[in-house]
C-alpha cells in the first residue's frame, strides 16, 4: 500500500481508483457495508441520482483517431456530508452504468467517506478491497474461460503462405 | 478538457431538491411573469429552502431552470462566487464577454455596463439576446414606475429599488431597435418580476 499522505485532498489515482471499484460494485455489496458503518453520516444531495446518456468514445488499438462506440446510459449523483461533530465536509461523486439510483448514492457516499483522511486507510480495506478483489478474481475467470478457446489466427496465416 | 479550472466542490451548495417539479413550478412563474410584464410573482416555499448558490433565491431558481450548456451567463464582480454554482448545477459556460452571454446576472447595478454590451440578439434571430438577471433591493407593486405595453391592461405600476433614472432612460433608448433589446428579471429575495424588452416604463 503507497502511503496515503494525510494531506486534506485525496490523492487523485486513489480516488480514481476507489471511484472505479465503486461503480462497478454490486448495489447490494454497497447497501451491506452502507449498514454495517457503526455512525452513518447525515447528508444532502448536491445532485440527486439522475439517468442519461453518455456518448462512448474509443480508438482503435488505443491509438488511432477517436470514434463514437455508442451512447450508455449512465447515472451520476452528487452528495454532500454534514458531519456536524467532526466538521469534516466532504462531496462525493459517483458516475455508474445503469439506471440504478441507489447504486449512485451509496457510491457517492463511500466517495465522500474515503475521502476524509483519518478513515480513508479502515473503509478503504473494509469496503473496497474486498470489492476490488472480487473483481478481480471475476476478471481471471472470464480472462480464464476466454483463452480456453483461444485461436491463434497468426498460426494459420502462416500455414497457408 | 478546456480552460475552466475545476470546480472546488466543497463550496457548492445543492440545487433543486425535486429538479423536474421545481423546475417547471418556476418556468411556469418565470412564464407569468413575462407574460404580465410587472406582476410581482414569489417562489413556493418548498422551492430552493436552503439556497448557498450566492444569488438570490429567485435569480439562483431562475438559473437552475433556465440555464444550461447552451447559454453562457455573464456575472458581475458582485456574483462572481456564484460562478461554481452555475458551472456544477447548470452546466453552464461562464462567460466574462457580455455581449456573448445569453443571460447575465448583476447585483452591483451602479457599476452594470451599458445594455448595449450585452447580447441585443439580430434581425434574424431577435430572441437570441441576453436576458439581464438583476438582484434589486426593492421590489413592490402599485406606485413607481409605470408600466404600458402588451400583456398590461391600461397599465401597471412597479417600484423597483437600485435601478437609477438614467437606467430606464437608457433601456427606453433601446426601444429603437425592437425587434432587438434585452429582457429584464427583476429578482429581490424570493420575488421577481420580468420587464421584456415590449414593455413601455415611464415615471422613472
Amino acid at each position: 500500500m503507497p502511503d496515503a499522505s494525510a494531506s486534506r485532498p485525496a490523492d487523485p489515482d486513489q480516488r480514481r481508483r476507489w471511484m472505479g471499484v465503486l461503480a462497478r460494485a454490486r448495489t447490494a455489496e454497497l447497501e451491506a457495508a452502507w449498514e454495517a458503518l457503526s455512525a452513518p453520516p447525515a447528508y444532502a444531495f448536491l445532485r440527486k441520482p439522475e439517468t442519461g446518456l453518455v456518448l462512448v468514445r474509443g480508438r482503435a488499438g488505443g491509438t488511432g483517431a477517436a470514434f463514437n462506440l455508442g451512447e450508455m446510459t449512465m447515472t451520476r449523483c452528487a452528495v454532500r456530508l454534514d458531519d456536524k461533530a467532526g466538521g469534516a465536509r466532504a462531496t462525493g461523486l459517483a458516475f455508474v452504468a445503469g439506471r440504478d439510483d441507489r447504486h449512485a448514492e451509496l457510491a457517492a457516499l463511500f466517495d465522500a467517506l474515503l475521502q476524509i483522511p483519518r478513515q480513508t486507510e479502515a473503509l478503504d480495506s473494509a469496503v473496497i478491497q474486498p470489492i476490488e478483489a472480487r473483481l478481480e478474481r471475476e476478471r481471471r475467470a472470464a480472462a480464464g474461460e476466454v483463452a480456453a478457446t483461444r485461436v491463434d489466427f497468426f498460426t494459420l496465416v502462416r500455414e497457408q503462405s | 478538457m478546456s480552460g475552466s479550472p475545476p470546480l472546488d466542490l466543497g463550496e457548492i451548495g445543492p440545487g433543486f431538491a425535486e429538479p423536474v417539479a421545481d423546475a417547471q413550478n418556476v418556468f411556469r412563474l418565470v412564464l407569468d411573469a413575462m407574460a404580465h410584464p410587472g406582476r410581482i410573482v414569489e417562489l413556493p416555499a418548498a422551492v430552493l429552502p436552503a439556497n448557498e448558490s450566492g444569488l438570490p433565491d429567485a435569480a439562483a431558481a431562475v438559473a437552475l431552470t433556465l440555464l444550461d450548456f447552451e447559454t453562457p451567463a455573464w456575472l458581475d464582480r458582485g456574483f462572481a462566487r456564484a460562478a461554481d454554482y452555475l458551472r456544477f448545477h447548470c452546466g453552464a459556460p461562464i462567460v466574462f464577454d457580455s455581449k456573448a452571454s445569453r443571460f447575465g446576472f448583476a447585483e452591483e447595478l451602479p457599476a452594470l455596463p451599458a445594455l448595449q454590451d450585452f447580447d441585443l440578439g439580430s434581425i434574424d434571430f431577435p430572441d437570441r439576446s441576453t436576458t439581464l438577471v438583476l438582484a434589486v433591493p426593492m421590489l413592490e407593486g402599485r406606485a413607481g414606475l409605470t408600466l404600458r405595453g402588451p400583456g398590461i391592461k391600461d397599465r401597471a405600476g412597479l417600484q423597483v429599488g437600485g435601478l437609477t433614472a438614467a437606467f430606464w432612460k437608457e433601456r427606453a433608448d433601446l426601444a429603437a431597435l425592437f425587434p432587438l433589446g434585452v429582457d429584464l428579471v427583476l429578482a429581490c429575495g424570493r420575488r421577481l418580476a420580468a420587464i421584456p424588452r415590449t414593455t413601455t416604463v415611464e415615471g422613472f
